[in-house]
């Protein structure tokens, strides 16, 4: 559906030069929900705005639903455009406009009649749940709802794509979630396929199925979400796991508390109940000190932070214990205390 | 009344004809100064390095135009524009040729204040229509002149009233109006009180201007 190749974005300031996206490729597929997600600076911005050319990109090929729209006219291109959506962290309403007006707006020069564009603004708009709303000026919502209306207006077109320039960003938690929510709607029912951009690991864990972590201009790593979050490869994608799965606070914490070697294990289904056959295999006592389990996409993702001590206290044989815990999908390290990284055993 | 105004008393058809005149030219060289200056400032937003369509030919001629035309001062303006009048209006005098500096004096103050109203309009909205595939012109009529007009609302009035300022200087070069009424009967026959009502009149004009103004923003601001 998207396919980037090769995406490079520099911009030249004065004397120096910026490479903002850094020979980047990415496959989007249709249906996907797909999350990129890097901190402020990553080119996650310039990236989004590569795909409907917003930016012109320096090098590489644009190519949506077969077209590769480096190559158009300004004319065509503002045709394809019309096939992908986008809303932005700060809504970009007018607000001079009516709430039905800023929804009306992509539709004039469509072709529909009067009475047309207010039903399908209506439609829009109780799709989103905010017809109620539809008289009123942008100045008097909150801003989840003007989110609601930014989508409703990016849905206008009858788009096949939707680009989501950290659309949660300026929303507390709660609307975070119910926008997300409104999203995954969006692209169950009407088959849109989403492009999220994100500094938040828990938006692409809310609803991503895929995932692709940038730094300095350049994609580290992509995937399923499942895979990555089950087994992430760069220190950076784990830094954003750790922080969204809230086990780096318990972490921080816990190290504080025990003098102990703290081990993580993580799973994402372990077949058998492993505490209690560490137990009688190898008379090692798991004590727990954290639990976490998270559902990505119905496949639960575990990660126990545990103390281990064989029948005499001591630390126990970790190469039989790992073996085990190896053949059962569950991979072990060891927390570390400095520096507060972790050594994989 | 006889006291206070003597002369005034003696002349008002010529103040009627003058007040008339100024209005006239306030009119006529707004409208012309304001369609002239609304597109240069459109073309002056839409040419930058940041703006629709960056043109840097095209954007550093008229900043620099415009530059140049404010820096006039506008009574060395009212004396070296003659030749040119003479060919636009066949004539050098009177109220019709003086509102020829008076748009050329105009339009590169009005054309600098639209540039500045539409910069104000939030770059963020801009993008939301281009990613819509909302073409250029699209976005200067849909988006900056409908998102912008309480700037350019503002704009208009402040200009008008500079305008104002601008057509009481006509009189230096025979036009008419009150500005002339006020020196050549006020100050040159030495009849304060012609002066002063003159005076009263134009600030009569300026404030009716603001008050237009205001409404117009007060209308145009509905729903923020």
């Amino acid at each position: 559906m998207i396919n980037l190749t090769d995406i490079s974005v520099r911009f030249t300031q004065k004397n120096s030069e910026v490479v903002a996206v850094d020979q980047v490729s990415l496959q989007v597929d249709k249906g996907d929900i797909y999350g990129i997600v890097g901190y402020s600076g990553a080119g996650k911005s310039t990236l989004v705005r590569v795909i409907n050319l917003l930016q012109k990109p320096t090098a590489g090929k644009v190519v949506v639903e077969g077209k590769n729209l480096v190559d158009l006219s300004p004319r065509a291109l503002r045709e394809e455009r019309k096939k992908i959506g986008m809303i932005f962290q700060h809504f970009n309403l007018m607000t001079s406009r009516t709430i039905a007006d800023n929804v009306a707006f992509p539709l004039k020069g469509s072709g529909l009649s009067k009475q047309e564009i207010a039903a399908k603004v209506d439609h829009l708009l109780s799709l989103v749940g905010i017809l109620d709303k539809k008289d009123a000026y942008p100045n008097k919502l909150s801003g989840g709802q003007k989110q609601r209306v930014a989508i409703a207006r990016a849905l206008a077109n009858d788009p096949k794509i939707l680009l989501c320039d950290e659309a949660t960003s300026a929303l507390d938690p709660k609307t975070t979630l119910a926008i997300l929510e409104l999203l995954q709607e969006v692209n169950q029912k009407l088959g849109i396929t989403i492009v999220i951009i994100t500094h938040e690991m828990q938006v692409v864990k809310e609803i991503c199925n895929k995932v692709a972590v940038m730094e300095t201009g350049r994609v580290i790593e992509h995937g399923r979400v499942v895979d990555i979050f089950d087994e992430p490869k760069a220190p950076l994608t784990r830094d954003f796991i750790r922080t969204a799965t809230h086990v780096e606070q318990a972490e921080k914490k816990l190290l504080r508390y025990t003098d102990k070697t703290v081990y993580e294990l993580k799973f994402s289904n372990a077949a058998e109940p492993i505490i209690i056959e560490l137990f009688k295999r190898f008379a090692v006592t798991a004590d727990i000190l954290y639990g976490n389990i998270e559902f990505l996409q119905n496949v639960p993702i575990g990660t126990l932070l545990v103390t281990l001590e064989d029948a005499s206290g001591q630390e126990p044989n970790l190469t039989e214990v790992s073996a085990y815990l190896a053949e059962q999908g569950v991979r072990i390290s060891k927390v570390v205390r400095t520096e507060n990284k972790e050594v994989i055993v | 009344m006889d006291k206070l105004f003597p002369n005034v008393n003696q002349i008002w058809p010529d103040i009627r004809v003058a007040t008339f005149e100024s209005l006239q030219m306030i009119i006529v060289s707004g409208i012309i100064a304001g369609i002239i200056g609304l597109i240069i400032g459109i073309v002056l937003l839409v040419t930058n390095k940041d703006g629709l369509t960056p043109n840097r030919v095209i954007y550093l001629i008229l900043d620099k135009l415009v530059d140049i035309g404010r820096s006039i001062p506008f009574i060395i303006l009212l004396a070296i524009i003659v030749p040119f009048t003479r060919l636009i209006v066949h004539t050098s005098v009177g109220t019709t040729a003086v509102t020829v500096p008076i748009v050329i004096g105009t339009i590169p103050f009005f054309a600098r204040q639209i540039q500045n109203a539409l910069l104000e309009v939030d770059p963020g909205v801009v993008e939301a229509a281009r990613a819509m595939g909302v073409g250029t012109f699209g976005i200067i009529f849909r988006v900056y002149l409908k998102e912008g007009l309480v700037s350019i609302i503002r704009a208009s009035s402040f200009t008008i009233i500079n305008l104002i300022g601008l057509t009481a200087m006509a009189g230096i070069v025979g036009g008419g109006g009150l500005g002339a009424m006020a020196i050549q009967v006020g100050y040159q026959r030495n009849q304060k009180d012609v002066t002063f009502m003159s005076l009263i009149l134009v600030l009569v004009i300026v404030f009716i201007t603001q008050l237009i103004g205001n409404l117009a923003v007060k209308l145009a601001s509905k729903g923020r």
